[in-house]
């Protein structure tokens, strides 16, 4: 046998290319602009084509100079066929070289711009079969030639076949395993982290009065972040408060007290979506009175936030408490230093600190990498108003921090939006080997 | 958290001596702020909002002071009477109102500058926005009179506003001017706004704005200071505190008393009272942790955070200067004490060694799902609970929880199921390479009357397959494998469901309990989200599978 190989680019149509098999989109928006009596508004054709392709459509139509743009209406100024560029993209169906194609080359750099047409690489085999050859297969006979092995010829193992080779150096089709979610995949190992140190975890609903989000953490009842613009409010609806009695009876007492206005009820009573897990702490704690107690919870958070790279309104938090008999200040910087330890930090750096529900106060500083020194928990012991409120005569070590600022900082992430990505591809990307050393 | 900018000679100067910007850095941590920008003239600081006394240099440096042990203890002022009197008529949309002289001010343009940052941020903090207490500041030689009358103006009354050099009408006041356009609805009722009135001349229009005649310049000697508001306490605190951080400043450190006489009780203001309180020193060194902590060393830190403090009988008692409103029980003293340690020299206490926490069982079961559907070929997706309720309604949801102030309409609704979920994934994901095949394990919100807030938050998995062809099998098998795999004997039942296609849509079932839904998805709803492929999904409530496991 003489084989010869010729490398050559053929043209392959894409599926945005399949798309536009029938007609392209700025074919059809002159179609569009002829029956509408040569105008539209652009927001008609955005309601008609969709945003994307309405935007596709008028600036090609525009490039080829089919219609000008005035005050917002869209004009056609008349245009012409493209069936040779559509012809072309059904030859490249099954790939074809560029002279098949029958295009010049600025309208074949077209289609590859607009994502119709690939490149690709393809060899061109030629197999002749020289004189030796034919004898040789003269020779053979009966001898049966198998491509691919079944079961039948396994169990049957005839005399004399052959096996034909494959070409065993050219690249297979692509497949992709199944990923675990590289955030959930954090969360995890946090909550490995906390479960090691030997706390136990708790799960609460998202939906929850203010009393437990704001009132018995002894947040003013006119605190700033309870207001629209800081905090998620549940539309319509209001908590049946009926069986806390005896807590609204101290709630009310110590907000009286403390912060010298009359109690309100309803306001306990609004739904808004959870903004701090210290909510769930609290509740559980309110359940689990005496001590040991060491608990803590993972779970999302919302608040009346802006959506940008470093914001959203919905995200995650893990808060931790700590109930012994003797709990102190020094032991409360024991647990952050452990915790700190565990995540993987070597120095953390302490600094009062100001929460409503806690004092004395603590905030958390370790240094990550290039950002210096950021701030990782809020801390503090639970006031004795909170302590009271809650039912509980014992201190209370608590602590809570951001979880996907520090996500971002482990997956050198800097858009928090990815962490919540609905692109496929991404999270084939990530690794958990693309975990950075941070400090 | 607000930052405040200060003059770095004005703060240096009230400190009384150089620090370097490395202990500055270091002292101020250790008072819960932080230097945030260093300028050739400026500084800008980050101070905690409980902190309303250290918004002004004079604060900063009082504190300061303390802690470089410059001077400690409670700083003294001294009180005398102004012979000035206001006369508080009935003023029902802002009753409130009480005031103060400082003499012998050093006034210059920074000083101006931080006097006005100063009042800004008493605003925005206790004064939530003005609506709670508003504060005015007056040169004191420019008040027309020593009789001043609290009360509601006519709208026809006229001012120059301050900043302004005409005379205009209360009514055009509100309409025309900046401060009015963004305060003046605070407190009008029936077209009257409250004003102090001095005299025969308008001084003020609190919470609005003031009168240009008692403008402060670079001259001014002696300050007028009024706060209003419709909470007598924050009031005072707020007075208490500007007169005694202004007259840190002050060469003679003298405040004088207003005499108040209104419907609600006559006063002189401000008390300029201190608080004493007594903490136990034992309970103090529980709370720190440090045994036996010695009880004199306790009453140092506390004179270093100028507070006074004494001993007496395993009580140390203290005495808190009154612009220190945010001590409010004996706890807070405990924090002063700390703080005047600094944290970072308190060896942390190693917790004992326990067994390992018990994780909750949603996060049991949670696990072993997740594994199990990676086995079975599903990516992992994680989206979030907030969703668009247009999406909602285009699947035929209802009786969802909307957001009453939602930040965009892409997240203005708590999800009732994840279908919604996979769905805008895999509209987004249609172009990657076939088959996809996702999940998510996530929290739902639906209505349960059944429970205190009326809304369950549950556990729910779906998954999902989008190919060139999918049919009902290729997602009941996977469905099946796992709940077998969890060691349940599932069923499909034929049944109804306004996101699956008729006919091939079904009940899962497990010992007579309902599961959820599978089936292949709705060309109407494919068409609606755009997506160009069929897909088949299920969902599963990991709530009932917890139950049923027990």
């Amino acid at each position: 046998m003489k084989i010869e190989r010729r490398a050559r680019q053929i043209y392959r149509t894409t599926e945005e290319g399949l798309k536009n098999l029938n007609s392209f989109p700025e074919e059809e928006l002159l179609e569009l602009l002829k029956r509408m009596g040569g105008a539209a508004s652009i927001k008609e054709i955005e309601d008609l084509f969709g945003k994307e392709r309405a935007s596709i459509a008028i600036a090609w139509a525009r490039r080829r100079g089919w219609v000008r743009i005035d005050s917002g209406r869209i004009i056609s100024t008349g245009g012409y066929s493209m069936e040779r560029y559509r012809k072309a993209l059904e030859k490249a169906v099954k790939g074809a070289t560029a002279e098949d194609l029958g295009l010049s080359s600025e309208e074949l750099a077209e289609l590859v711009r607009r994502r119709m047409l690939v490149k690709e690489e393809a060899a061109e085999v030629i197999i002749e079969i020289l004189e030796n050859g034919l004898k040789t297969l003269e020779d053979l006979g009966d001898l049966v030639i198998v491509s691919k092995l079944t079961r039948d010829i396994v169990i049957q193992k005839p005399r004399g076949i052959y096996i034909k080779p494959y070409n065993v150096e050219a690249e297979p089709a692509r497949i992709y395993p199944a990923y675990r979610h590289f955030y959930v995949d954090f969360l995890e190992m946090l909550r490995e982290i906390m479960l090691s140190l030997g706390f136990d975890e708790i799960s609460d609903d998202l939906v929850v009065p203010e009393l437990w989000n704001f009132d018995v953490l002894f947040q003013a009842q006119d605190h700033p972040a309870r207001e629209i613009h800081d905090t998620l409010v549940v539309e319509g609806g209001e908590a049946d408060l009926g069986i806390y009695g005896d807590l609204l009876e101290r709630v009310s007492r110590e907000h009286s007290r403390g912060w010298g206005y009359e109690y309100n009820r309803s306001i306990a009573s609004r739904l808004v979506m959870r903004s701090q897990t210290t909510a769930a702490t609290i509740r559980y704690l309110h359940y689990h009175r005496e001590p040991p107690v060491r608990a803590f919870i993972i779970g999302r958070v919302f608040r009346f936030d802006r959506i940008d790279a470093k914001h959203l309104p919905e995200f995650h938090q893990l808060d931790g408490i700590a109930m012994e008999h003797d709990m102190s200040l020094r032991k409360l910087l024991g647990i952050l230093t452990q915790v700190t330890k565990a995540l993987g930090f070597r120095e953390v750096i302490f600094k009062p600190g100001y929460f409503p529900f806690t004092e004395p106060s603590v905030e958390g500083y370790v240094r990550i990498g290039d950002l210096g020194y950021v701030e990782i928990f809020g801390s503090g012991l639970f006031r004795p108003e909170v302590l009271r409120m809650a039912g509980v005569k014992h201190n209370v070590a608590a602590w809570g921090m951001g979880v996907d600022r520090l996500a971002m900082a482990y997956l050198a992430i800097n858009d928090i939006r990815e962490l919540y990505t609905p692109e496929i591809d991404r999270l084939r990307w990530h690794r958990i080997a693309s975990y950075k050393t941070i400090h | 958290m607000p930052v405040i900018r200060l003059s770095i000679n004005r703060l240096i100067k009230a400190i009384g001596k150089e620090v370097s910007l490395k202990e500055l850095e270091r002292l101020l941590m250790r008072l819960k702020a932080e230097v945030e920008e260093v300028g050739d003239n400026h500084i800008s600081i980050e101070i905690n909002s409980d902190r309303l006394d250290m918004m002004i240099s004079e604060g900063v440096a009082r504190a300061l002071k303390g802690l470089l042990e410059i001077e400690v203890g409670m700083p003294r002022y001294s009180y005398r009477d102004s012979g000035y009197k206001l006369e508080v008529l009935d003023v029902p949309s802002r009753p409130y109102i009480a005031m103060a002289i400082v003499r012998g001010i050093e006034s210059s343009e920074n000083y101006i500058e931080e006097l006005i940052q100063f009042q800004e941020k008493l605003h925005t903090t206790i004064g939530r926005m003005r609506r709670k207490v508003a504060i005015g500041i007056h040169d004191l030689s420019k008040v027309p009179s020593r009789e001043c009358v609290y009360r509601e103006l006519e709208p026809s009354e006229r001012l120059i506003p301050l900043g302004y050099s005409r005379s205009m009408s209360v009514a055009e006041t509100l309409s025309s001017t900046e401060q009015g356009r963004l305060y003046g609805s605070i407190s009008l009722r029936g077209g009257r706004t409250p004003g102090i009135v001095c005299g025969e001349t308008i001084i003020s229009m609190p919470p609005v704005i003031n009168s240009n005649i008692t403008r402060i310049t670079e001259h001014t000697e002696d300050l007028l200071i009024d706060v209003t508001g419709i909470d007598l306490d924050a009031v005072i605190k707020t007075l208490e505190i500007l007169s005694t951080t202004l007259a840190e400043g002050s060469r003679s450190r003298v405040i004088e008393r207003v005499l108040v006489k209104a419907p609600w009780g006559v006063i002189e203001t401000p008390r300029g009272d201190a608080k004493v309180m007594e903490i136990g020193t034992d309970w103090a060194s529980r709370i720190l942790g440090i045994e036996g902590m010695d009880p004199g060393e306790m009453a140092r830190k506390l004179l270093m955070m100028r507070i006074d403090a004494r001993v007496l009988d395993r009580v140390v008692e203290a005495t808190i200067p009154p612009y220190r409103v945010d001590i409010i029980d004996p706890v807070d003293l405990v924090e002063e004490i700390a703080m005047a340690m600094d944290l970072n020299t308190l060896e942390p206490e190693p917790l004992a060694t326990i067994l390992p926490g018990k994780p909750s069982r949603e996060s049991v079961v949670r696990r072993t799902i997740r594994d199990i559907m990676i086995g079975l070929g599903f990516t992992e997706i994680y989206r979030h609970v907030l969703t668009s309720s247009k999406i909602l309604t285009d699947l035929g949801y209802n009786g969802f929880l909307r957001i009453k102030n939602p930040v965009s309409s892409e997240m203005d609704a708590a999800r009732p199921s994840i279908i919604p979920s996979l769905l805008e994934t895999l509209r987004r994901s249609q172009h990657s390479p076939k088959p996809i095949k996702i999940f998510e394990i996530g929290e739902i919100v639906t209505r349960d009357p059944s429970i205190y807030t009326g809304w369950r938050t549950r556990l729910s998995l779906a998954a999902a397959i989008l190919d060139y062809e999918v049919s009902f099998e290729d997602i009941q098998a996977p469905l099946f494998s796992l709940l077998r795999s969890l060691g349940l004997e599932p069923k499909t039942v034929q049944a109804k469901n306004s996101v699956f296609i008729d006919g091939r849509t079904a009940l899962v079932v497990v010992n007579d309990k309902q599961l959820g839904y599978v089936g292949e998805v709705r060309i109407e709803i494919l068409s609606t989200l755009e997506i160009d492929f069929p897909v088949a999904l299920f969902e599963i409530d990991i709530s009932k599978i917890l139950e049923i496991l027990g």
